[in-house]
């Protein structure tokens, strides 16, 4: 037998080495989903610990820079940026936007599908956490960023009781998305970077 | 359907219904290579998962210079090998081809047929000749994927393919002689 017809021959009879039983989809998702949500867990906490080292240093940077020199006339002391959170907050608060940005996003499409998303509440949970830091620290002196917070506030508040709420309560988180225009506003202070002052 | 840009932007926020159709999209091939190169039922599930898991903390570095698939592949393939490296340690089954052979002729108490043989044979190749041939001859990749995925020059690819042929065409050329007069 030749070397090309004995190599053919190897082909056609090496297909069924190895062949693979059908994979346990599900027994093998259910394991892989309990490690994501004890990765998720970690991150989360280290993430709360960042967000609130992160206000912290910026709340005594700004503490540290609102002294002013007796001497210092109030008209130089306070210059026009005064308000602009430490960047640290920013950063942090852009996060944060991005983050709720990519929840909601992912809700939204979910709901239009009909596909259940079981981890949504916990998700919005974890989120409405964040987004009271942030609304108690500098970043909310921006009446933008603040408004833009409290909009997130009610609906991930919403969010957050979905396996309690109605159909009318979930209409209404649809509604609001739909009608203020909420995340289109996230993504464009998103995508203009660290959350400047006045935006 | 979302596209796979989309979908990665999700997985990298953190969307758990993300990562679920991430699996869904590829866990049959996945599955399925890690299976073909350890052939043991458990540790194909291991090699599945951890495979997964180390994508999806690793997405982010996913720059897009080859296929997703091909990436999730390679991560694959280097966790399958890590595995049966360490299981066969514990068993220290590495037989060389000639031993195996030897050893299949002494202990049969039958000749086996020439498809058992030639599993036996494939079993037997030195892992680097293995690899390349399950993925080339059984699984259908092309030298360029394998190259990526084993961080291979293609010319190293071809030339391990023709050395895995040549030891199983070796192995089984008296048996396929017989069968093919």
């Amino acid at each position: 037998m030749s070397d090309e017809r004995l190599d053919a021959l190897i082909r056609e009879l090496a297909r069924s080495y190895n062949e693979p039983p059908e994979p346990p989809r599900e027994l093998m998702w259910a394991r892989i989903a309990a490690r994501r949500r004890k990765t998720r867990r970690t991150a989360r906490w280290r993430w709360g610990v960042g967000l609130a080292a992160m206000l912290v240093i910026g709340i005594g940077i700004g503490r540290v820079t609102a002294h002013r020199d007796p001497a210092t006339p109030i008209a130089e002391a306070v210059p026009s940026a005064s308000r602009e959170a430490p960047l640290p907050i920013r950063l942090a608060a852009r996060h944060h936007l991005g983050r709720t940005e990519a929840f909601l996003t992912s809700y939204r499409a979910d709901r239009i599908a009909g596909r259940p998303n079981d981890d949504a509440a916990s998700w919005a949970r974890e989120l409405l956490a964040d987004t009271w830091l942030l609304l108690d620290s500098p970043a909310a002196d921006d009446p933008a960023i603040r408004l833009l917070l409290e909009e997130l506030e009610l609906i991930l508040a919403q969010i957050a009781r979905l396996p309690a709420a109605t159909p009318d309560d979930t209409e209404l988180i649809d509604q609001a998305l739909r009608e203020h225009g909420t995340l289109s506003r996230i993504r464009t202070v998103v995508s203009a970077g660290p959350i400047p002052a006045g935006t | 359907m979302l596209d796979e840009r989309t979908l990665i932007q999700r997985v990298l926020a953190g969307d758990p219904a993300a990562e679920r159709t991430f699996y869904d999209a590829h866990v049959d091939r996945v599955y399925r290579l890690a299976y073909r190169l350890c052939g043991d039922e458990h540790l194909a599930q291991d090699c599945t998962q951890e495979a997964f898991l180390r994508a999806f903390d690793r997405l982010a570095t996913f720059r897009g210079e080859s296929a997703l698939s091909t990436w999730l592949h390679a991560i694959t393939v280097s966790v399958t090998m890590n595995a049966i490296r360490r299981v066969s340690r514990h068993r220290t089954r590495e037989i060389e081809l000639d031993e195996a052979l030897e050893r299949s002729d002494d202990v049969a108490p039958a000749e086996p047929d020439l498809k058992t043989r030639l599993h036996r044979a494939i079993a037997a190749l030195p892992e680097l000749y293995r690899t390349v041939f399950v993925m080339h001859d059984v699984e259908g990749y092309t030298h360029e994927e394998i190259g990526r995925m084993l961080d291979l020059a293609t010319g190293t690819s071809k030339a391990r393919l023709s050395r895995a042929r040549a030891k199983l065409r070796e192995a089984l050329a008296v048996f396929a002689g017989e069968v093919g007069r």
